[in-house]
C-alpha cells in the first residue's frame, strides 16, 4: 500500500485522486462516515457504494480492490449460509433476503472505498500535515500523529516476526492457527505488545526531549506546519460533487428507500 | 557547562540506587566519555544530565546538578530539554515525522515559529551537517549514520549549549563513526560541552578530553584516555578495546570449495534492477564476514542463503548436494538485529523449547533444554521471562534458539551492536563455537572488533560474476 512510503511519488499514478489535497480526502472519508449511519436501505448506499467505487477505481490499483471486493463477498455469502443454518436450526428466526442482508456489507464497502482511496493515494508525511493544518489540540494531535508516523514501522515489526516464525521452522497459514489458536495469538502479539510497550516510552521520553508542548503552554495554542498546504480548484470540485451525491443519496433513501437496517426481515 | 555534585539516584520500587555519590562536570568545549559494562549506571548519568531523572521517572535524588549554572531545582523538564540536546542510541525511535526536513522543523514548530523563521532554520541546519541533499528524503530511506546526522541536526538546530549522546556508535558503520567524530570535534570548537555514553572506544581516542569509568552505580576510574589503555581496566570493568585494528581488507576472500556453495545467483527486488547476475560462491565451515557499503545488498543475500527471498536463479548446495529453497530454510538459522522481534515465550526454556521445534513446550522433557542452557550460560535464567533479560542475556537466547535447531547455515546480523566488551567476548565465544561444530557461520556487522576476534573470511560485496568452478 502506497501508504507505507513517505517520499515517494504516489503510485497511484497521476490520476484525478492522487492530485486531490488530503484534507479533501479526509473529509471525503468523514463524510461518508456520517452517511452511511444515517441512511438505511439498499438503494442509497448501492448508489453510494457505485460513486465511491469510481473514486477508488481512479487510483488505478483494481487488483487490490478487487481482491478486497471479493473477501467482502466471502463474508457477505458466509453470512447468509450462517443465517440459513440459524434458520435451519430455529424455524422461529426467518431469513433475510440477500439484497437486505447486502446492507451493512455496503456501508462497508462505502467506507472501504474511501479509505482505500486515501490509503494508496496519500504519502504518509503529507498526512502528518495535513493533520497539523488542521490545528488539533495537542492532546489530539500527538496521538495521532505518533499512530499514524508508526504504521510502516508497525508493518515493518509485523513482517520481521512473521520472518522469524518461518527461520524458526513455524508456517504461520490458516491450519497452524486454527491447531494452534493459542500458541498463534503469543507468537505474534508477545513481540508486538513488548515492541509498542518500549515504543510509548521511547517516544514519550523523545516528545519531553524535544520540548513538545512547550510553546503550547507559553506563546502558541496550537501546532501549526511551516509547509502549508493548498486547496485546489480540483478540491472544490470534489467536495461540492460530494455533497450533491450525498444529497442524491438522501433523496433515493426519501423516495424509494424502504425501512431496513438490513439485519432484519 | 554541566556540573553533577555528590548525586545519588534510585529508581522507584528499587531499594539500590542506580548511581551513588556522582561528581563531575563538562566544560564549555570539551567533551567527556562515559564507559563501563551493561548496568554500570551509564544511562542513568545520561537521564540525569538530560533530566529525565528524576523528572520523568520521578525516584528518590540527592546532590545537585547545575546546567549553564542553573541549579536542577530551579529548572523544569521542558527548560532543560532548551539547554541539553540528546540523541539516543536507534535515532528512528526519537523521530515524530517522516521526512527529514519535516523532523527538523518538529520541535520549531511546537515552539510556534512562523514558517518562514523554520524554514530558515531547517535550511541552516541542513547545510550545517551536510544534509541538504537529503532533506526532502524519507527517514526510512535514510542509512544509520545519515538518521544520526538527522537526529543530531534535530537537536542541535534548538541551539542546545550541551549535547548528550547515548551509545551513538552502536548502529554505525566505521566510516559513519568517523564522520561523527569530525562532528563532536567540532561541536567542541563551537564550545558545546558533550557528554558520550558508549561501548566502542576506538573511535574516541582524538575526540574526547577525558574518560569516565563507571562499575557498580560509581565512577571507579577517571582520566585521560590513556586509562583504557591499561589491560586491568580492560578486564576489570568488562570494557572493549581502546585500539581496534580494521580487518575489513585484509580478511582474506572466500575459498573456491566449501561446505556451501551458490551457483549462479541471480536476484533483484520488484522493480529495481537486478542486485545480483549469475554470481557463484563458497563458504567454508569457519566463521565468514560479509563486508559492504549500504545498499550493496548484505541482508538481501543473507535472506537469499536462508531460503527467506526467492532466487531468480541459482542453487544452494550443501555438502555437495543441491538443496532446494524451503529445504534450505529448514537448515539454516538467522539472527535478526532487534532481539525483541525473537522473543515469544514465557521463560527462557519455552523459549529454547520452540526454537528447538517443540510445539507444545509444557510436555517437554527439560533435561536436554538445560543441557543447550547450560552450554550457552544461560542455565540460571531459565525460569526469567525473556524480555526481562538484560541486551547480552536476549542477545545469547536468540543465537542459543538459532543454534538449537542445528543449522548447516548459521547467520547473524550485527549480533554485538550496543554490547560491552564482556558481552561482546561472550557472544564471539559463541560464534567460534559454533564454527568449532563445524557450521558455517556468516556475520554481517560493522563490529571491527568482532570481526578482528572471529572472522576468517571475508565475502566482499559487491560481488562481481564469475563463473562456478
Amino acid at each position: 500500500m502506497h501508504v507505507l512510503s513517505a517520499a515517494e511519488p504516489p503510485t497511484g499514478g497521476h490520476g484525478f485522486v492522487s492530485g486531490l489535497d488530503v484534507r479533501t480526502k479526509i473529509l471525503l472519508c468523514l463524510s461518508m462516515s456520517v452517511a452511511v449511519v444515517f441512511l438505511k436501505s439498499f438503494e442509497p448506499l448501492a448508489f453510494l457504494t457505485l460513486a465511491s467505487l469510481v473514486y477508488v477505481l481512479d487510483i488505478g490499483r483494481y487488483k487490490m480492490v478487487g481482491m478486497c471486493y471479493l473477501a467482502i463477498c466471502f463474508m457477505w455469502l458466509l453470512s447468509m449460509a450462517f443465517m440459513r443454518l440459524i434458520h435451519s436450526m430455529s424455524p422461529m428466526i426467518p431469513v433475510t433476503e440477500p439484497v437486505k442482508m447486502l446492507v451493512p456489507f455496503l456501508r462497508t464497502m462505502v467506507m472501504f472505498n474511501t479509505i482505500l482511496a486515501l490509503a494508496l493515494s496519500s504519502r504518509i508525511q503529507t498526512l502528518l500535515t495535513s493533520l497539523k493544518s488542521f490545528r488539533l489540540p495537542i492532546w489530539l494531535y500527538i496521538p495521532s500523529a505518533v499512530m499514524i508516523r508508526f504504521i510502516p514501522s508497525f508493518i515493518k515489526d509485523i513482517r520481521q516476526i512473521y520472518e522469524t516464525m518461518r527461520i524458526r521452522g513455524y508456517s504461520f497459514n490458516l491450519i497452524f492457527i486454527l491447531r494452534h489458536p493459542r500458541l498463534a495469538v503469543r507468537l505474534m502479539a508477545a513481540p508486538i505488545l513488548f515492541r509498542a510497550l518500549r515504543s510509548a516510552d521511547d517516544l514519550g521520553i523523545a516528545a519531553e526531549l524535544k520540548g513538545v508542548g512547550y510553546g503550547y503552554s507559553t506563546e502558541n495554542s496550537r501546532i501549526e506546519s511551516y509547509t502549508p498546504l493548498v486547496f485546489k480548484f480540483n478540491d472544490a470540485v470534489t467536495l461540492v460533487a460530494a455533497l450533491l451525491l450525498l444529497i442524491a443519496a438522501g433523496g433515493i433513501q426519501a423516495v424509494w428507500g424502504t425501512d431496513t437496517t438490513g439485519m432484519l426481515p | 557547562m554541566i556540573e553533577l555534585n555528590k548525586v545519588t539516584y534510585t529508581y522507584p520500587f528499587q531499594k539500590q540506587p542506580a548511581v551513588r555519590d556522582i561528581s563531575f562536570s563538562v566544560n564549555p568545549g570539551e567533551a567527556v566519555l562515559v564507559t563501563g559494562a551493561s548496568g554500570c549506571g551509564k544511562s542513568t548519568l545520561v537521564r540525569l544530565v538530560n533530566g529525565l531523572c528524576p523528572h520523568f521517572f520521578l525516584g528518590e535524588f540527592e546532590g545537585d546538578i547545575h546546567r549553564n549554572g542553573i541549579s536542577c531545582e530551579a529548572q523544569t523538564l521542558k527548560e532543560i530539554s532548551t539547554l541539553v540536546g540528546t540523541v539516543f542510541q536507534d535515532p528512528e525511535l526519537q523521530f515524530f515525522a517522516m521526512n527529514v526536513d519535516d523532523e527538523i522543523a518538529f520541535a520549531h514548530e511546537w515552539l510556534g515559529k512562523s514558517a518562514e523563521q523554520i524554514r530558515n532554520i531547517v535550511d541552516k541546519t541542513a547545510r550545517r551537517l551536510g544534509i541538504t541533499d537529503i532533506l526532502s528524503a524519507s527517514i526510512h530511506e535514510l542509512s544509520e549514520g545519515q538518521k544520526q546526522k538527522v537526529a543530531i541536526g534535530g537537536v542541535l538546530s534548538l541551539a542546545p549549549s550541551i549535547l548528550v549522546l547515548d551509545e551513538p556508535s552502536a548502529n554505525l558503520d566505521p566510516e559513519s563513526t568517523r564522520e561523527l567524530a569530525r562532528l563532536i570535534r567540532e561541536l567542541k570548537a563551537r564550545d558545546i560541552a558533550v557528554l558520550v555514553a558508549d561501548h566502542r572506544l576506538y573511535w574516541l581516542e582524538d575526540v574526547v578530553d577525558r574518560v569516565l569509568v563507571m562499575d557498580k552505580g560509581t565512577i571507579a576510574a577517571q582520566g585521560n584516555f590513556s586509562i583504557l589503555e591499561e589491560p586491568e581496566c580492560k578486564e576489570k570493568y568488562g570494557l572493549r578495546s581502546h585500539r581496534v585494528e580494521d580487518v575489513r581488507q585484509t580478511l582474506p576472500s572466500l575459498p573456491d570449495t566449501g561446505h556451501i556453495h551458490v551457483e549462479n545467483l541471480t536476484f533483484a527486488h520488484k522493480n529495481a534492477p537486478l542486485l545480483y547476475e549469475n554470481i557463484s560462491f563458497s563458504l567454508g565451515k569457519g566463521v565468514t564476514a560479509i563486508i559492504g557499503d549500504n545498499g550493496t545488498g548484505k541482508t538481501t543475500l543473507a535472506r537469499l542463503l536462508t531460503g527467506l527471498s526467492r532466487m531468480r536463479q541459482g542453487k544452494i548446495f550443501i555438502n555437495g548436494k543441491p538443496v532446494p529453497g524451503k529445504e534450505v530454510l529448514k537448515r539454516s538459522a538467522l539472527i535478526l538485529q532487534n532481539t525483541d522481534h525473537q522473543l515469544h515465550m514465557n521463560s527462557v526454556v519455552q523459549e529454547i523449547a520452540m526454537a528447538s521445534g517443540i510445539l507444545n513446550p509444557g510436555n517437554v522433557k527439560k533435561e536436554g533444554l538445560m543441557a543447550i542452557l547450560e552450554r550457552f550460560g544461560l542455565k540460571h535464567l531459565a525460569e526469567r521471562h525473556p524480555q526481562s533479560l538484560s541486551g547480552g542475556e536476549k542477545q545469547r537466547l536468540v543465537i542459543a534458539c538459532g543454534l538449537a535447531a542445528n543449522p548447516d547455515i548459521f547467520i547473524l546480523d550485527e549480533p554485538t551492536s550496543g554490547l560491552d566488551g564482556r558481552n561482546m567476548k561472550r557472544i564471539a565465544d559463541m560464534i567460534q563455537s559454533a564454527s568449532d561444530d563445524g557450521i558455517s557461520v556468516v556475520v554481517i556487522t560493522h563490529d571491527l572488533e568482532l570481526l578482528s576476534k572471529v572472522c576468517d573470511a571475508a565475502l566482499r560485496l559487491p560481488i562481481t560474476a564469475r563463473p562456478a568452478p
